[in-house]
């Protein structure tokens, strides 16, 4: 019967549990709490899955998850984590300039880091999930021109890196 | 220069005019703005396990049922005779490479790491050892209030939001909820770093930390800290922030008004009205048993 079939609910976990998780971490900075509303969500889905048309999964998650993330006692200050890249091998640019750009991104993710939450969620959205305007707007509930205004000013903000060194 | 609203955002979506982007170029903001797209696009998050995680979730209840009230249970299956087995299962999955331990609300949580270090996590609490090292680097990232009863050996790190304690072998509490940083030291030496302030805490010792760098010193006569016996205590802390702990050990809501004095005093965790009288009589202020999920505190 819908979300409540195995099956259905398996491909929603598999299509959209990374992107909640994802998600969760823009907004608190911290995975263990990422995963742990992450997990709530998806446990409060099977709860309520006969009442939640299959159409309507993804939206219920995310609403779910942010109303879990603001229920929570303690709100953290934000300490965002990226991955360390690995330096693409066929780069044979002169060390100096490798090491300006090195430096450049480590700037480049602290200011991301301190962005106002709005801003920074729907800039990492944008850039490391690859969510369209219209995707993103979906899924926090707000308009195309709020989230376009939120990616502007985080833009904005950012373009700071580049005066002084 | 005045540009149509949010022209930044919608160099991503490719929705410019032919002037708005020649402007942008001709002022250096395009290549400003590419590189910052350019950079942050390889940008990357942990990698997630889906498998392991749908994993999790099966170990759960059949499909429409209500959860029971315990928030944050982890994974017990219906039925008695399926409990053991998947206990086991559940153990030997989790044991394996799982690198966080949270205490589910109303509970504490012990266990050791790598190195033997003991740690207690009061409820609601999260302990994070990815980065840990049991033979180099011992860096933990705990969310919440823990105990730790460190192994000697190299420096031993417990980060928190609102600073980081330094210790070789030693006991200590830790906590970290709102904006203050808490440490006392039972045994040995620790070392309470936030921003440029670097206090060191000795046995006996109790020390706070504020955002600002504000320090408070008192004295610890007790061997472990009181909520690992069932107590929750304070002294001159909001009575926002003791309302707080006392939802998280009942797991409950509590409506309150805006209430700006300071509470001192302590709420045990096995009885709630008690707890309640506790907190609300010395302040002059009553409370309400509106339903199992709410409570409502008023008064001035």
């Amino acid at each position: 019967m819908g979300v409540c079939e195995e099956k259905i609910y398996k491909e929603i976990y598999y299509k959209y549990s990374e992107y909640l998780r994802n998600f969760l971490y823009y907004k608190s900075g911290n995975m263990a709490v990422a995963e742990d509303i992450s997990h709530d969500a998806y446990m409060k889905l099977w709860e309520n899955c006969g009442k939640v048309e299959i159409e309507k999964a993804k939206s219920f998650l995310f609403t779910i998850a942010n109303n879990l993330f603001l229920n929570r006692a303690n709100k953290s200050k934000v300490v965002l984590k990226f991955e360390k890249s690995v330096r693409q091998q066929s780069d044979t640019s002169d060390p100096h300039y490798l090491m300006q750009k090195d430096e450049f991104k480590r700037r480049l993710e602290l200011a991301i880091a301190n962005l106002p939450e709005n801003q920074r969620v729907v800039f990492l959205m944008n850039r490391i999930d690859k969510k369209k305007y219209r995707e993103i707007a979906e899924e926090l509930d707000i308009s195309v021109k709020a989230v376009e205004k939120r990616m502007h000013l985080a833009l904005v903000e950012l373009r700071k890196l580049h005066k002084g060194v | 220069m005045a540009y149509d609203e949010n022209i930044y955002a919608r160099i991503i979506s490719g929705t410019l005019s032919k002037e708005e982007e020649a402007a942008l170029r001709k002022s250096g903001e395009w290549d400003e703005i590419q590189e910052i797209l350019e950079a942050s696009s390889e940008l990357q998050l942990r990698a997630y396990d889906k498998d392991k995680g749908y994993e999790r979730l099966r170990f759960s209840q059949t499909p429409g049922q209500k959860k029971s009230k315990v928030r944050r249970m982890y994974y017990w299956a219906g039925s008695v005779a399926a409990v053991v087995l998947l206990a086991l299962a559940y153990v030997f999955l989790m044991q394996g490479d799982e690198d966080l331990r949270r205490a589910a609300y109303g509970e504490t949580a012990q266990f050791a790491l790598a190195d033997a270090t003991k740690v207690v996590l009061n409820d609601g609490s999260i302990l994070d050892f990815s980065s840990f090292e049991a033979g180099g680097q011992r860096l933990v990232e705990l969310t919440g209030e823990g105990y730790f009863k460190v192994t000697s050996g190299d420096r031993f790190v417990v980060q928190t939001v609102n600073g980081s304690i330094e210790v070789l072998g030693t006991q200590f509490n830790v906590r970290a909820w709102g904006e203050d940083i808490i440490v006392e030291c039972y045994e040995g030496l620790v070392a309470l770093n936030r921003g440029s302030v670097r206090e060191e805490v000795a046995a006996g010792e109790s020390v706070r930390c504020t955002p600002k760098g504000q320090i408070r010193r008192t004295n610890v006569t007790m061997s472990r800290p009181l909520w690992m016996d069932g107590l929750s205590r304070f002294s001159d802390a909001p009575l926002a922030v003791v309302v707080e702990e006392f939802e998280r050990q009942y797991d409950i809501d509590v409506e309150m008004g805006v209430i700006d004095r300071p509470y001192s005093g302590a709420f045990e965790h096995d009885d709630m009205e008690n707890a309640l009288k506790k907190i609300c009589d010395p302040m002059g202020l009553s409370f309400r048993i509106v339903d199992e999920n709410t409570i409502v505190i008023e008064g001035e």
